[in-house]
């Protein structure tokens, strides 16, 4: 069976270096990304099984390229797991804000996890999202 | 003793028809009249009556006038005798006034002489009468003016002896006069070793006592100026140790001549070992405070270190040199990181001694800038340096001013995430300059998110961190801790969604007073418990 494409968009290499490596070594093929342009554009070009994204980053933030892959037809429907140091509670509270903001509805992501990922937690998310 | 009636009269003559006459010309004129017929007779009515005039006939057989007068005399009344005299016995008379006789008439007796007489022996007793009760009630008023006197100086003396401020008075010549508790118990000296026996000299510094000679000639130009200033000086003690002191001195005065001079003076060791507990005492509050930030960055480092092991234990599982080269180059960068976080805490945790020297604003700018290129490029940010051309060197403690100018770039760069502003272009520009108040202005702009005022009060005083886990609050405390110490200024503008402009301002020369701030810093150190005041 062909190994699952898996998006990783990071701008810490530790963590990019960290998601690669546990992805590999657990039957995945990651694919890397270091901002939200870059991001969109391999989401574009691979058309990956899930996409792993940090939500803090500099230039095309994490949650700029969230807002523009639900809204992109094509890729609205893989799933997306976030990733950040920011607590769950905060983030989907700046969602609810921004939304309303834009006037536009964006659905939650798939996934949650707060940073530092544990190895254990990440793979199961990850089944149980591809699964979906 | 009840006083005598004024009106009371003892009339006393050998011869019945003048004392007839007389008593009937004194009752008519409303006078008590007891009538006796020799001088023993009369005394005896005296006694009983004590009536306060006595007219007496000076030739009587037996007791005559004058042994009268001189027995009533004896007996301390105020009642006052008129004399009464034949023709011819002047030299009687006289000798009768002399023995304070109120006055005399002479037979043959006109009514009128009569009462003028008497009128005036009842104004005399009058105003014996008014004197002695003037003269009592003046005892009654010194006795309440001294008791009041006393209580006032009692009180003075309670409150010199029971004040916290030592304090020493010297009279004219500087002689101590005044040495209380307080100064006995900071010197050593007993009361009994100084007052009267040494002067302000043997305790104070010259330049106290040229100050004060200073101000007495001074006030002689300008009266009524009594500013009291504060002196940092020392006072000798019974050892002949120097203890520093905090000192005001007053000039006293009596009736405006100036009689001597009082001192009031409190232990610096003491104030200074309060101060340094306060200061103490901030700064644990502080790292207290902060240690929720400084655990969430430690968390976030372990989290480096866990995913860099996990990341080499594949590599050895799999035999796969990459991964056991990058979980190591992992394990590397983030025990990096817990360094330099452990280092920002060690600068503001602890008391770091500067190191000052000359230095030219535009090298350490440009290092900074060069040091701080590949982060900027790697946030595309466009850092840039305006230097001023042709400053002067300007003394500073090079590698804290070098870690200021890391913190506000680096600040300045985070500022222009673009998901915090929006702006197209992230641009930073570093600039020297030349300021009108001080020797040189380090001047950080960005075009970043800008601070609001809510914030803007918080980034020095709290260890707040609008970063979430990639600050630890510490940054701009450290700046402000250096600015401190080179006695320098920080000024922000800023304006949300347009960017901010941090200047850190430097005097010129190692502080403005001409001292080593470190010395500042560093003198409060000495024997920090050592210091206390052996009361």
């Amino acid at each position: 069976m062909k190994k699952k494409k898996i998006l990783v968009v990071d701008d810490e290499l530790d963590m990019r270096t960290f998601i690669t490596t546990l992805l590999e070594t657990s039957g995945y093929r990651p694919i890397i990304a270091v901002n939200g342009e870059e991001g969109l554009q391999k989401a574009r070009e691979t058309k990956p099984a899930a996409i792993i994204l940090d939500v803090m980053m500099p230039r095309e933030g994490g949650i700029q390229m969230y807002r523009e892959l639900k809204t992109d037809d094509e890729l609205k429907e893989i799933p997306v797991i976030m990733l950040s140091a920011i607590a769950k509670k905060t983030f989907f509270h700046s969602q609810q804000v921004l939304n309303t903001y834009r006037g536009q509805k964006v659905p939650e992501p798939a996934a949650y996890i707060e940073k530092p990922p544990e190895t254990e937690e990440l793979l199961q998310i990850l089944e149980q999202c591809i699964g979906c | 003793m009840a006083e005598a009636n004024l009106r009371h009269v003892l009339l006393i003559d050998d011869e019945e028809g003048i004392r007839k006459v007389m008593s009937i010309a004194l009752r008519d004129a409303g006078y008590v009249v007891w009538t006796a017929e020799s001088g023993e007779q009369g005394l005896e009515i005296f006694e009983r009556e004590r009536p306060a005039l006595v007219l007496t006939d000076i030739k009587m057989p037996g007791m005559d006038g004058i042994g009268v007068l001189r027995r009533i005399k004896e007996m301390e009344t105020d009642s006052e005798v008129i004399i009464i005299t034949g023709h011819g016995e002047m030299e009687l008379a006289i000798s009768a006034l002399q023995l304070e006789a109120s006055d005399f008439i002479t037979k043959p007796i006109h009514d009128e002489a009569l009462f003028i007489s008497l009128k005036r022996a009842e104004e005399k007793i009058s105003l014996k009468r008014q004197l002695r009760d003037y003269m009592e009630n003046l005892e009654l008023k010194v006795q309440e003016a001294t008791a009041e006197i006393q209580r006032i100086s009692d009180f003075q003396a309670n409150l010199i002896d029971n004040s916290l401020d030592g304090i020493v008075a010297g009279d004219e010549g500087r002689k101590v006069v005044i040495f209380n508790d307080s100064a006995q118990r900071l010197t050593g000296f007993r009361e009994e070793e100084v007052v009267g026996r040494i002067t302000l000299e043997d305790l104070y510094e010259k330049e106290i006592i040229d100050n004060w000679l200073g101000r007495l000639k001074q006030e002689e130009d300008h009266p009524g100026d009594e500013s009291n200033t504060h002196l940092d000086t020392t006072i000798r003690s019974r050892t002949g140790e120097r203890i520093p002191i905090r000192l005001t001195h007053t000039i006293l005065r009596q009736k405006g001549q100036k009689v001597g001079c009082v001192t009031f003076f409190q232990d610096l060791r003491e104030i200074r070992r309060l101060e340094k507990r306060l200061v103490q005492s901030e700064r644990l509050a502080a790292i207290g405070q902060t240690s929720a930030t400084i655990a969430h960055a430690i968390k976030n480092i372990v989290g480096g270190l866990k995913g860099g092991m996990f990341v080499v234990n594949k590599g050895f599982e799999l035999s796969n040199q990459d991964y056991l080269q990058n979980g190591w180059d992992m394990v590397q960068r983030n025990v990096g990181k817990i360094s330099s976080l452990a280092m920002d805490l060690l600068t503001y945790a602890k008391e770091r001694k500067p190191e000052y020297r000359l230095a030219e604003a535009n090298e350490v700018a440009a290092e900074v800038v060069e040091l701080l290129r590949t982060r900027a490029e790697e946030f595309k940010v466009n850092l840039t340096l305006e230097a001023t051309e042709g400053l002067e060197p300007v003394s500073m403690d090079v590698s804290g001013i070098h870690q200021c100018l890391v913190n506000l770039i680096n600040n300045a760069i985070d500022a222009c995430w673009p998901e915090l502003c929006g702006h197209e272009q992230g641009q930073v520009t570093v600039r020297t300059r030349r300021h009108p108040d001080w020797a040189v202005c380090f001047e950080v702009e960005d075009n970043g998110c800008g601070i609001d005022e809510n914030i803007k009060e918080r980034i020095f005083t709290n260890f707040f961190s609008t970063k979430g886990a990639d600050g630890t609050g510490l940054g701009l405390m450290n700046v402000q801790k250096i600015t401190r110490e080179h006695q320098g200024s920080m000024e922000i503008d800023s304006e949300p969604g347009r960017g901010s402009v941090f200047r850190l301002l430097l005097p010129s020369g190692p502080n403005r007073e001409g001292k080593d701030p470190s010395e500042l810093e560093g003198r409060e150190n000495e024997n920090p418990e050592s210091s206390s005041v052996g009361a």
